[in-house]
């Protein structure tokens, strides 16, 4: 057996492993895309009246000047941005003075870009209007991603 | 480069870089370093960076499928290159066309919106390739399907694949409406279906013939609410099938040798069990890219190719191309679903029958499930004109979901 042999043999199980983690990336991405279809029912209105979601914050890379907290509570309507009077306020350059806002309407929970610089993205997709969030949808603020939660 | 910010979309296009220079640089040690594997392996992967870059930037609606076929044309270009270099070299000019071809099919289906009015053209189109090929073709194994101009030569048959398609398209989605010399519509189908499949029939080409049919019979099945209409057809190929394996030789030879290859094993079984063989030495993870011997099965890198594939990469590797099949299809069935139009509608619809229907006859042909008959795995196989074809496919799609897009507002969320 020739190291050639040898070689080729070892890749064919890097291949296999290669081409069903493609499969499963791509896989994933659709799962995030399907979950659009759905959408949830308008069970996140709690007993006070008022609808509370939550943003769950994710690992990040990018060099932060002010720590960010594990989670953001969201009561009916929240603008998160720069700005010390935000409901969320991520002290961040990157983060627009008002970046986004995500409040509750006949039974969605909606998000809207406020014109910010360096954009929003949901599941990787930029948005351009406002669009209907679903639980478990990731959303990242310029950099910043965050998990929605009910 | 804001388009991109999105983490997710690159993963799956990395592995894919990954999986091209991993499998190049180990074709160019088992081919004694020949350079010309590095220039096969360059050009492939600037093409599919070229390809899907412009896809990202220019927001041509549906990100994945084009990542998926490009996948399965990277599997298909290391084994074609591992066979004969040759096909290798030929086939990245072919995907290079092919490329080419599916951004021009995407602005031309894109940007005009009469598709739907042009059956006649269709037919006639479908009619004419077959005329020609009939008077001007060659024979080769058997089947009289090819056209040479001087030293190119293509099958046209694929080509009527596309448009029997828009044909039966213009049909089903009810846009066209008018008789035709009081004809209507769905028996001028049926006629239209009928005599590609008699010019198939002359030509001795019975893969695409099952191909033409199943997509017709599909069609009627999703479209059609009279279920007597279907019985029909099933019932008169049913009875063309008995009688042409009565009459024809050819097809004779065929199920005998799918009911038992080991009777005539040095002779008619010789293909299948070939390829039976293959398939058994692969293993669970195939016994390595260069280290089989897919060259004893006749015909291995065009219909055959997923004998390869399962040899040297095993069991796994075969699993992942029938997989990657089933994404392809599930998204362009979205696709078709989402589509607003009802012409784009059964468009997609029917060119996804295409690609399921195609990889289903021959991958259960060559793992001896269904009688074989030689016909292109999609974007696997060696073959120029298939190639183009399903790339046509492709961009045609791609509009669909360009258009689809737009419409909702940029993204795949709903604007309210």
């Amino acid at each position: 057996m020739t190291f050639y042999n040898l070689l080729s043999s070892i890749l064919s199980y890097v291949f296999t492993v290669i081409i069903y983690l493609f499969i499963f990336g791509v896989i994933r991405l659709i799962y995030l895309d399907v979950k659009k279809m759905s959408r949830f029912e308008s069970d996140s209105v709690n007993v006070s009246g008022v609808a509370t979601a939550s943003l769950r914050t994710l690992p990040t890379k990018k060099a932060l000047e002010n720590p960010l907290k594990k989670r953001y509570m969201i009561y009916g309507e929240a603008i998160i941005g720069r700005n010390k009077s935000c409901d969320v306020s991520l002290r961040e350059k990157f983060v627009s003075a008002q970046h986004v806002r995500i409040w509750y309407e006949d039974g969605e929970w909606l998000l809207e870009d406020l014109g910010s610089r360096n954009g929003t993205t949901i599941n990787g997709q930029r948005i351009a209007h406002r669009v209907i969030l679903d639980p478990q949808d990731e959303i990242s603020v310029g950099g910043i991603r965050f998990v929605f939660e009910l | 480069m804001s388009k991109f910010t999105g983490l997710n979309y690159r993963r799956p296009a990395y592995l894919l870089m990954l999986m091209n220079l991993l499998g190049f640089f180990l074709l160019f040690m088992a081919n004694g370093y020949n350079p010309n594997i590095l220039y096969i392996g360059a050009g492939l992967l600037g093409l599919f960076i070229l390809i899907y870059t412009i896809i990202v930037l220019c927001n041509m609606g549906d990100k994945f499928i084009v990542l998926m076929a490009c996948m399965l044309i990277t599997i298909g270009v290391l084994l074609l290159c591992r066979i004969n270099i040759q096909y290798g070299i030929r086939q990245i000019v072919w995907v290079a066309l092919g490329g080419a071809a599916f951004f021009a099919s995407y602005a031309v289906y894109y940007n005009i919106r009469f598709w739907n009015k042009l059956w006649m053209l269709y037919l006639l189109g479908g009619i004419g390739l077959f005329l020609a090929t009939l008077i001007f073709g060659d024979t080769v194994n058997g089947s009289r399907n090819w056209i040479s101009l001087g030293s190119f030569s293509f099958q046209p048959a694929e080509i009527t694949k596309i448009l029997f398609i828009m044909f039966l398209a213009c049909n089903f989605s009810k846009s066209w409406t008018d008789p035709f010399y009081k004809i209507t519509p769905k028996w001028m189908t049926w006629l239209g279906t009928y005599l590609f499949i008699g010019f198939l029939v002359l030509q001795r080409d019975w893969g695409t013939i099952l191909v033409f049919f199943f997509i017709y019979i599909f069609m009627i099945y999703v479209y059609e609410k009279n279920l007597r209409f279907l019985a029909l057809n099933v019932g008169a190929a049913a009875i063309v099938a008995v009688l042409g394996y009565k009459f024809l030789y050819h097809i004779q030879v065929r199920v005998s040798s799918w009911l038992d290859p080991w009777a005539d094993i040095s002779n008619k079984g010789y293909q299948i069990t070939q390829s039976l063989f293959a398939i058994a030495s692969g293993g669970y993870f195939g016994r390595g890219i260069g280290n089989g011997s897919p060259s004893y099965i006749p015909e291995v890198h065009s219909d055959f190719i997923f004998a390869a594939v399962c040899e040297e990469m095993g069991v796994f590797g075969g699993a992942a191309i029938i997989l990657l099949f089933f994404l392809i299809a599930y998204r362009c069935f979205k696709i078709a679903i989402t589509a607003q139009d009802p012409f784009d509608k059964a468009v997609c619809l029917g060119l996804t029958l295409m690609f399921s229907v195609q990889t289903f006859i021959i991958v259960g042909g060559v793992i001896k499930m269904i009688p074989l008959t030689g016909i292109t795995l999609p974007f696997v196989s060696y073959g120029g004109t298939s190639i183009v074809v399903n790339f046509i496919s492709l961009g045609i799609i791609q509009a669909i979901s360009a258009k689809e897009e737009r419409r909702t507002g940029g993204d795949s969320h709903e604007s309210k």
